[in-house]
């Protein structure tokens, strides 16, 4: 069982790496920024599909390394989380041959000869609903309020030793004495993901905006509808994941069949991954793949930031005063490695987590 | 309203900006009251820096084109837009001299350089015509 999930997971995983050349802005290839036309050229075509073949290859390579290794030595946490490694590694080498690979045919191209670039903005574009309330979350904190509430009062009734994680057959494996400190950590938990959901989902409407010159009308409609596909989903999945945390808290109270907790929580997780990868399919990075009326064609070639974009997948731009910024390679946002703010909510968002485990612990 | 800026262009950014910004208005796409992003905001999408932004917003404000409010942020002027008065007379004249110079050095006639004015003054007025590239 924990194998299948673990191959379906980097199943999922190599198919998103697999189609990330396909569903990124028709103005980028491989992290090089290219004019709308050439992404339809044989050439590129050609690359993108040698891309999507090498990394279905090394998935299974690595999925039938991973599967060997496993049921020689039966050390599934340790070559789990080897493997998570070895891909990110590899896939990442993988890209980095392929953008190597565009920017030499960039070069032997003139495509930019007769046209000028351009940086195309709406005054009135934040003006317009980008995203969906935050209100919306008022039911993701009366969720959160509800748990810690149930855990002070029925304090009680949670038994002296609290089972941490179980196996696939629903034994516990790890337990923890019951303390106040112990039984509040889940709803902690809760608190910190729905503060992160809040901030990502104002984060969506904030980042910047960014129109493709060619078409910038058509583009502007289908960047205001990305963002408010995502921002929908925030607000899904933060409510899944508050509502699983929920969940376990009420079986330290009552009794709650473990079976239906755990495939309660691969559902949840599942449902989430393959949204993300469906959402990102059918929406395109920037909304590049939503049918809108073509609008007016402009004569101008989409502004060539190139220079900022630090192998092609790192931004840093010290001019630009935007945080968040679309990824080029990829469906979402990236930070602008150039802004400080940029680098103390990195450290945050690995260190609020830490801290929690230690004091939790 | 879609506002064009040309990183590569001689003419500076916050120049560009301000026409744009008055082009805008003078087309009524920007109509008086409109709120228009905020330094950091603008500055965000167009990727420049924040100064290049303000400067721009500066001028429009003792221009008097634009206000910029504590709280309600910068908007189009709402009350009375700034007049065609004696000094704007002059700083124009003073603007055009040079360019009409220019036209009858390169043998424009008179003719042709007021057919240009006219096709402008109308185009702009036309909402959207600014995108003929």
């Amino acid at each position: 069982m924990e194998t299948i999930m673990v191959l379906i997971f980097f199943g999922m995983v190599a198919v998103m790496m697999a189609v990330t050349p396909y569903i990124t802005r028709k103005t980028e290839s491989f992290g090089v920024t290219i004019p709308e036309a050439a992404y339809l050229d044989p050439e590129l075509k050609k690359l993108r599909k040698q891309y999507a073949a090498v990394i279905i290859v090394f998935s299974i390579l690595l999925a039938a390394a991973l599967f060997i290794a496993v049921s020689t030595s039966q050390l599934l946490q340790t070559g789990f989380a080897l493997a998570v490694l070895v891909d990110i590694a590899g896939n990442f080498l993988i890209y980095l041959y392929f953008h190597r690979k565009m920017k030499a045919i960039k070069k032997t191209r003139n495509w930019a000869a007769g046209k000028k670039q351009a940086i195309i903005v709406d005054p009135k574009f934040r003006s317009q609903k980008l995203i969906f309330s935050n209100a919306w979350f008022l039911i993701h904190a009366s969720v959160t309020a509800a748990t810690f509430l149930m855990t002070w009062l029925c304090y009680g009734r949670i038994p002296d030793r609290i089972a941490m994680h179980y196996d696939f057959n629903g034994t516990p494996t790890d337990w923890v004495e019951k303390s106040y400190r112990t039984v509040f950590e889940l709803p902690t938990v809760q608190l910190f993901l729905l503060i992160l959901f809040i901030w990502l989902n104002t984060m969506i409407a904030k980042s910047k905006q960014q129109l493709n010159a060619e078409r910038p009308e058509a583009s502007l409609e289908q960047n205001v509808r990305f963002r408010r596909r995502w921002s929908a989903f925030m607000i899904i999945t933060g409510l899944l994941m508050i509502l699983l945390f929920f969940a376990i808290q009420l079986s330290f109270i009552v009794p709650i069949p473990i079976a239906w907790l755990s495939y309660g929580g691969m559902g949840a997780v599942l449902l989430i991954v393959v949204g993300a990868v469906l959402l990102s399919v059918t929406t395109g990075q920037g909304g590049s793949r939503i049918r809108v009326g073509n609008g007016a064609v402009q004569g101008r070639f989409q502004y060539d930031d190139d220079a900022y974009w630090k192998l092609g997948v790192f931004y840093f731009n010290r001019n630009d005063p935007s945080l968040w910024v679309e990824k080029r390679f990829g469906s979402g946002w990236t930070l602008n490695f150039a802004h400080p703010a940029g680098w103390i909510i990195l450290g945050l968002i690995i260190l609020i987590p830490l801290l929690l485990g230690v004091f939790f612990s | 309203m879609l506002m064009k800026i040309d990183l590569e262009s001689d003419v500076p950014i916050y120049q560009q900006l301000h026409n744009s910004i008055m082009e805008g208005i003078a087309s009524k796409e920007l109509a008086p009251g409109d709120s228009l992003p905020s330094v950091r905001a603008m500055a965000s999408d167009l990727g420049v820096n924040m100064h290049t932004v303000n400067k721009a917003y500066q001028i429009l404000k003792q221009e008097g084109f634009i206000q910029i409010h504590r709280q309600k942020g910068v908007v189009i002027q709402p009350d009375q837009m700034p007049p065609a008065d004696e000094p704007y007379l002059e700083s124009l004249t003073g603007k055009l001299r040079p360019l009409i110079s220019e036209a009858i050095c390169r043998g424009l006639d008179e003719k042709q350089f007021l057919k240009i004015c006219e096709k402008l003054y109308n185009d702009i007025q036309k909402v959207g015509e600014q995108w003929k590239p």
